[in-house]
């Protein structure tokens, strides 16, 4: 098995091997594994309601937030598979996020401290909206713990902007966006002091962060300067939402003060326009300035509220609270604002509906004036109808829901097939025992029809679940590669973007700037030398177009790690403080040959006066030997080729430009054999000058460029069957 | 067709029926894919009610297939029914151990063995961040790992469902968990390697595991100049072979000892069993032992380290090398504390040879009888099978075609080898069946998995895979009792799978039904949301018991009783120096104490003990903008230490995770102003500041530096927003009007070189009412003009709103 081309005669046997293989499942029915599984017809019944066939995409993506792991979960409806977690507030290494420069500046920004917080508790996110409708740019969070507030770009599903709220020391977790995105909303959680001083004046407040779009969307962000605070007596807060349509303008919270339970209102458009004092460096509306311009109103109710959300037609808001829902008529409440900072509920509620024990969360969905209400204490959850008060049916479960979300419910347009329901107790007797720390659990609850069903349990780990918000799939536009040189942090192109070609090593004093590149399967530079003491950046880029090729980077014991998606530059950095010998690598599996994906960083120690090293000289035989090596691998290279070629010839027979996935695999294979040419000039040059070793190698590495060609070009060549056979 | 299937086979019962005539009619389901946007999978635009749907109605709707119908019921798990496995993941560089269920393919947990963790606490408690920090290195601060190849402990070849080990890629250490509570427990460095892979094989009884190194380097891990002489003279790799004692679960690190191997870039591992037990495996990937230069005309690594046509299988004696290391045969070198078997040494007792195999090997896996070794070589399409006995045979009659250059005998590979098979193009990794002679193998650029027979030589079917395909796990597959039934694809590509999220995809799991006696087949794509698992073992859920509550006054870490245990009722506090205890308890939702009060400046210990005995009684326990949390497990007692840097009032929150109630404000944490304090904190903010200047300044984005004032950058960049404010004083005196207060000349000297007008006394003075120097932050003089301009600019614009 010496000398000859594996990857040939592998190609021939391909052919030979049909894939027409026989099902052996066609052999085993349905009934069969229900007998040997233990389901019944519902049990089959959901199963095929959220069964994802292979490569079939969700209907709904849904991000949640996940309580105090700072980690935001993208998830898909009906399949209920998580597709992602994505660093906010707490790092996140497979991301580099807090390990890499880019993503470690932009905590850092949010941190008046002399470190960065390293965790928050985030609960309640919001989708960015466009006339009261998602449009699937962004998405927000509160952290209350470390008083931050997040933007998530839904493009790439990258944290963009963490800021510190300059005021709060305890934040709500939870936020809420106005129907045009004009202002992300974000409120203290329980009453502190503003100036870290133990013996002043408790203080509260409701921040409107001004949301600006920047020329290219990728350049939006929440503007502090712009934004302001309200300043109030020391009520703790709880959850909020903003009026739409002919509620637009106001905000609507929850508010707990000496034992007496409120609905406040604000009318923020007046509060942008009234007076403000800087406090921290950030503008805030005094609350007797907010009254004086009839902005701020409070309504006492009979009981907490557990939760508040605002109609999608804009006109009511529903109010959790004891056993009952509270619906109020968001016109009443306006125009009682405009008379005097206190309202009696009386002139405001439409009515007092009564579900059952212990109502916590409510949702809306498309069915005319239906809400859905989950009783804990009943273990059930009742659709209601909130303008004529009456209850429609309900659901009995076998656990006490809490927090309840319909796709879209939030917005102005919700759907109506699917309702996620929170089990925070989770006593699951047949779920794995895997020790104390269990994961959060939710429901799927198929409300497709009048009978409600309980579909799906979906596990979520490293999650305290609470809210959570769902987009139709079609309305997120991911991108799948970057322009070349992105921070994509800023969304600009990176000063450090490097080209291939353009690698280099720049020092000043004892600042070390590496400037390479990755691309499978190597690293530009390969070995590079620094002395003990330097600080040392390495700012690469990932040249790859193709999709999912992420290049990772990390020096060995050196603390830092980066995730290079196609087309991003990141940079990691470290002080050289420990002289030795220190592989850096590819931490993707990047392609075959992603271990040899590797370099060497040598720490020369402080003094140490490096020996003048020579090259091993080749002995006559040993030269003739590479000499042989040389021909024969040129040869392999003639037969990669000419498989190459046929490949390429079938795609083209066959129009692969007419499906895209097809077609961007073909334009990676491309890309892969435009490589090779500067290894075929290396190698020919150093034939003709005699050096064999080093023709054998470049001959080599054009190989491998071929066999690249070859993988990439056999998947499309795959694809393209399946595409055209279907 | 909607109505006529509802119309013949409308009724649920009629399902079995039903599916035998679906797959009757479609011709090849096995992996027919509903690939790419246009496929929109039932996504309902419009959101209507989909309203009463039969069986057929939604069959219809989604367009499911006979395949798909069953792969659902094979998978679909509802609450009454219990899966079968757990699947255990390295998370790659995501760092810890990701599982899920089978059949389920539910994502279960995530293990935090390296990474600080919030929803558990890791590394927010002192018991939890002392295990973090024993695996810094040389004092490097650590905070992730790149996981690679988990480890189950065995009895007899089988799991004995106690303990798992995982090996750090990027800092060579070792992580041992506990299945009893899926904890971390011990933390090991290597005291030699720079780089591992190939880790952690258990041998049969657990007495070892075995780690290779990977990129090889000086084992001292001095510093020597890079070459080709210098390579072969002190790069080395080698295998470590870490005694475990297998009933406390720790890793005895003066029983482990190392062979030392030339710098041939090992790979994986495996240890022998049965017939085998006593050696282990290792091979091999760049034997040509290149490295490689590309920016000095060099040509890469990948062409280099492939240019070979085999690399070696490095066969070593575990068991003899024990005995001689023990009886004072071998006198092994002691390099940075730990035991190393030269490479002569090794040679000379017969306990280290090499057989030549497949190119760039990836997968060396002993079968569960211990006769054959399966290696699979990336880059030769066959799979090559060694026997043994063959092996022993030829090292008994010292059949060698000679040695290599560091003097190690090498194996002909007729001699060793059973029989190789084409198995198709990268073939890398291998799993074995309960059916005696059956393997299957993952095929990377063929993307698929060969199902064969390595004792009779033959293919025996295949299972297309998705695309990048790298390990594969079986149930129990690496044991000497596999039990069959499933197999998962490990897919590091995801394209065109799942709904997109960006350009950095999921990595695709895929679970094969292998128990019938036809091709496997795939049933479920499951996206691993997290990291990029490199290898599983499936254990399964009979094989281990786990228990859900500790008993109460446990530190987790040691499995002891913790020594600041408090009972219910001994709650104190107690103050020496500037140390403060705070004992305290959590019973049934309730804490005690639960207002706290310090002074700025003192260490605080917080020492809870969560009295709770159900699995709900987990808390999580913070203080609001302090960045201090612990999420305390039934019965556990934990210390959140910090220093109290920050005066102020602090509301601290207390969450009970099993409710839905919100974050109660327990108390407040109240921290007295201390002036001495307060210097130390605006003292380490500047160093804070100085260092970023020193690594990387402040760069705002494009949006961000349209709203800075000119000058601002440079301001924020050196630090001043730490001491200054305009409109009040505050670490330092109030720079409103600053410019009509001193002209600019004055204020150059000063921003520029500070300790020029020290013995000024109005500087005199305002260093005795803020206690503080203004630092000299090296600021040039052309940055200087620009703060400048700024401390004009923004006064005007206070000015301005002011009026």
């Amino acid at each position: 098995m010496k000398k000859s081309n594996w990857f040939i005669r592998a190609f021939v046997g391909i052919m030979l091997v049909a894939i027409g293989a026989t099902d052996a499942m066609a052999q085993q029915t349905l009934d069969d594994v229900k007998e040997a599984r233990g389901l019944n017809d519902n049990d089959v019944l959901s199963a095929i309601k959220t069964f994802m066939p292979r490569g079939g995409r969700d209907e709904y993506f849904s991000i949640v937030g996940t309580g105090n792991s700072g980690t935001m979960i993208v998830y898909g409806i009906p399949s209920m598979r998580i597709y992602k977690y994505v660093g906010v507030f707490t790092p996140e290494p497979w991301q580099g996020y807090g390990f890499d420069d880019e993503s470690s500046l932009m905590l850092k920004k949010s941190s008046l401290d002399n470190r960065i917080s390293t965790y928050g508790d985030m609960r309640f996110p919001a989708f960015s909206e466009k006339d009261g409708n998602y449009d699937g740019h962004f998405a927000f969070f509160s952290d209350g713990a470390n008083s931050r507030i997040a933007l998530m770009g839904l493009d790439d599903f990258e944290t963009k902007q963490v800021l510190s709220n300059p005021l709060y020391i305890s934040t709500y977790p939870g936020v809420a966006v106005t129907q045009n995105t004009e202002y992300i909303i974000q409120s203290s959680q329980y009453p502190a002091p503003w100036d870290n001083k133990t013996t002043s004046e408790m203080k509260s407040g409701v921040t409107f962060w001004k949301f600006v779009e920047g020329e290219d969307i990728h350049k939006s962000r929440m503007i502090k300067e712009k934004s302001f605070t309200l300043e109030l007596p020391p009520y703790a807060l709880d959850f909020f939402d903003a009026g739409k349509s002919s509620s637009d303008g106001l905000l609507v919270g929850l508010a707990d003060k000496d034992g007496k339970s409120y609905v406040y209102v604000i009318d923020y458009n007046k509060l942008a326009k009234a007076p403000s004092k800087k406090v921290n460096d950030f503008n805030v509306v005094s609350f007797d300035e907010a009254k004086k311009n009839n902005a701020v109103g409070f309504i006492e109710i009979p009981a907490t509220g557990k939760m508040l959300r605002v109609s999608p037609n804009g006109k009511s808001f529903l109010v959790p609270a004891g056993n009952n829902v509270i619906v109020f008529d968001f016109a009443k409440v306006k125009s009682a604002l405009a008379k005097g900072d206190v309202i009696a509920l009386a002139d405001v509620q439409k009515s007092s509906i009564a579900i059952g024990k212990d109502v916590i969360d409510v949702a809306f969905d498309q069915r005319k004036n239906t809400a859905y209400a989950s009783a804990h204490g009943d273990s059930k959850i009742v659709r209601f109808n909130y303008e004529s008060g009456k209850t429609e049916n309900e659901i009995k479960l076998s656990f006490k829901p809490s927090f309840l979300m319909v796709p879209q419910g939030n917005s102005a347009s919700p759907h109506s097939n699917y309702l996620t329901v929170v089990n925070k107790e989770a006593l699951y007797d047949n779920y794995p025992n895997v020790g104390p720390i269990r994961p959060s659990f939710q429901h799927l609850i198929d409300i497709s029809s009048d009978d409600m069903s309980d579909i799906y349990t979906m596990s979520l780990p490293q999650a305290n679940v609470y809210g959570s918000v769902a987009v139709l799939r079609t309305t997120i536009k991911p991108i799948i590669r970057y322009p070349l040189g992105t921070n994509t942090r800023t969304g600009e192109i990176s000063r450090y973007k490097t080209v291939a070609g353009q690698e280099k090593i720049e020092r000043e004093g004892n600042r070390v700037h590496i400037f390479g590149t990755l691309i499978r399967s190597h690293i530009t530079p390969e070995i590079v030398t620094v002395n003990e003491g330097d600080v040392v950046t390495f700012h690469l880029t990932n040249l790859e177009r193709a999709e999912d090729e992420t290049h990772g980077f990390t020096v060995d014991t050196y603390g830092v790690h980066g995730s290079f998606e196609p087309g991003k530059t990141a940079s990691v950095t470290f002080t050289a403080n420990r002289p030795g010998v220190f592989p850096y690598y590819c931490t993707e599996f990047c392609s075959a040959l992603h271990l040899e994906m590797e370099g060497i960083l040598l720490i020369r120690p402080t003094g140490y006066v490096d020996i003048e090293q020579k090259d091993v000289v080749l002995t006559e035989e040993q030269q003739l030997e590479y000499k042989k090596l040389y021909e024969e691998k040129l040869v392999v290279i003639d037969e990669t080729g000419a498989i190459i070629g046929s490949v390429v010839d079938f795609l083209k027979e066959n129009n692969f430009g007419d499906y895209p996935y097809v077609a961007a695999l073909v334009t990676d294979a491309f890309d892969q054999l435009d490589q090779a040419k500067s290894s075929q000039e290396n190698h020919e040059k150093y034939a003709k000058e005699g050096k064999y070793k080093q023709a054998f190698l470049w001959a080599e590495q054009y190989w491998q460029y071929q066999v690249k060609t070859a993988d990439v070009g056999l998947r499309a060549k795959k694809l393209l069957e399946e595409k055209i056979n279907k | 067709m909607k109505n006529l299937l509802n119309k013949k086979y409308g009724s649920l019962f009629m399902m079995g029926l039903f599916v035998i005539t679906l797959s009757l009619l479609t011709v090849s389901c096995v992996d027919k894919e509903k690939g790419g946007d246009e496929y929109a999978g039932g996504t309902n635009i419009s959101g209507k009610p989909f309203g009463k749907e039969s069986f057929g109605d939604v069959v219809e709707r989604r367009g499911l297939n006979a395949h798909d119908v069953l792969s659902a019921a094979k998978t679909y798990t509802p609450d009454n029914i219990e899966d079968e496995y757990v699947a255990v993941n390295s998370g790659g560089q995501e760092g810890n151990l990701p599982m899920y269920t089978v059949p389920s393919m539910r994502m279960l947990k995530y293990v935090p063995l390296n990474t600080r963790q919030p929803y558990t606490g890791f590394g927010y408690s002192e018991e939890t961040m002392d295990l973090i920090k024993t695996g810094f290195i040389e004092g490097q601060e650590i905070l992730w790992a790149d996981t690679h190849h988990v480890g189950m402990s065995e009895t007899d070849g089988v799991y004995n469902g106690k303990w798992g080990v995982i090996n750090d890629k990027a800092n060579p250490r070792l992580f041992v968990f506990d299945l009893k509570d899926w904890q971390g427990k011990q933390t090991v460095n290597s005291p030699i390697y720079r780089s591992n892979h190939g880790g952690c094989f258990f041998t049969p009884d657990s007495r070892y595991f075995m780690e290779a190194a990977q990129y090889p380097a000086p084992l001292d891990w001095k510093y020597h100049e890079l070459s080709e002489a210098n390579f072969e003279k002190y790069w080395r790799g080698g295998v470590t072979y870490w005694r475990f004692d297998n009933d406390k679960g720790k890793i005895i690190e003066k029983e482990s000892f190392t062979f030392e191997f030339p710098p041939y870039t090992q790979d994986l591992s495996d240890a022998g069993k049965l017939d085998s037990y006593g050696w282990g495996f290792t091979n091999s990937f760049c034997t040509e032992m290149y490295y490689g230069g590309i920016e000095s005309g060099r040509p890469p690594f990948e062409a280099g380290c492939s240019s070979r046509d085999v690399d070696y299988l490095h066969v070593t004696n575990w068991l003899k090398a024990e005995k001689l290391l023990k009886n004072g045969t071998i006198k092994p070198m002691m390099v940075r504390g730990h035991r190393v078997i030269k490479i002569a040494d090794a040679v000379k007792h017969d306990l280290f040879f090499l057989i030549p195999e497949p190119k760039s090997p990836h997968g060396v896996d002993v079968d569960p009888t211990g006769k054959y070794i399966v290696v699979a070589g990336k880059l030769d399409s066959h799979a090559w099978v060694y026997k043994f006995d063959k092996i022993m045979d030829a090292i008994d009659n010292r059949r060698f075609e000679g040695k290599d250059k560091f003097g190690i005998n090498i194996i002909k590979l007729e001699d060793a080898l059973h029989g190789s098979v084409e198995v198709g193009l990268g073939p890398l990794h291998n799993q074995y069946d309960s059916k005696e002679g059956i393997i299957y193998t993952s095929i990377y650029v063929d993307s698929r998995i060969t199902k064969w027979d390595y004792i009779n030589l033959k293919v025996l079917g295949y299972v297309p895979s998705h695309y990048n395909v790298g390990h594969l796990v079986s149930a129990s597959g690496d044991t000497q009792k596999p039990h069959g039934k499933y197999l998962i694809s490990l897919n590091k590509l995801s394209i065109d799978r799942f709904n997109p999220v960006g350009p950095l995809h999921p990595q695709n799991h895929q679970l094969i039904d292998i128990s019938g006696d036809g091709d496997p087949t795939v049933i479920y794509d499951l996206p691993l949301p997290m990291g990029e698992p490199h290898y599983t073992t499936l254990v399964r859920l009979d094989e281990f018991e786990s228990e859900e509550i500790y008993p109460v006054g446990t530190n987790i870490i040691t499995d002891k009783k913790s020594k600041h245990f408090t009972a219910l009722g001994a709650e104190k506090t107690t103050v020496s120096g500037k140390n403060v205890h705070v004992y305290g308890t959590i019973n049934d939702g309730k804490v005690t104490p639960t207002d706290l009060s310090f002074k700025q400046g003192q260490t605080v210990y917080l020492h809870f003990t969560n009295h709770g005995q159900t699995k709900g009684d987990h808390y999580v326990y913070e203080i609001a903008s302090y960045d201090k949390m612990y999420a305390f497990a039934p019965g556990e007692t934990a210390t959140i230490k910090f220093l109290a840097e920050k005066s102020g009032m602090y509301p601290i929150l207390f969450d009970a995770q099993k409710t839905p109630s919100k974050r109660q404000l327990l108390g407040y944490m109240a921290v007295e102003f201390d002036l001495m304090a307060d210097n130390d904190r605006v003292l380490a903010y500047t160093d804070r500041i100085n260092y970023d200047m020193k690594i990387q300044s402040f760069k705002p984005s494009a949006i961000e530096l349209a709203n800075l004032l000119p000058g601002e950058l440079e301001y924020l960049n050196y630090g001043c927003s730490a001491c200054h404010k305009f409109g009040q004083p505050f670490n330092g005196p109030d720079l409103f009007m600053v410019d009509k207060r001193r002209d600019d000349v004055w204020l150059k000297e000063w921003i520029t070189d500070p300790e020029s007008k020290i013995k000024d006394t109005d500087i005199e003075a305002m260093r005795q009412m803020y206690k503080l120097m203004m630092p000299n932050q090296n600021v040039s003089d052309e940055d200087a003009d620009k703060i400048i301009a700024y401390l004009k600019a923004k006064s005007e614009q206070v000015l301005k709103e002011m009026e």
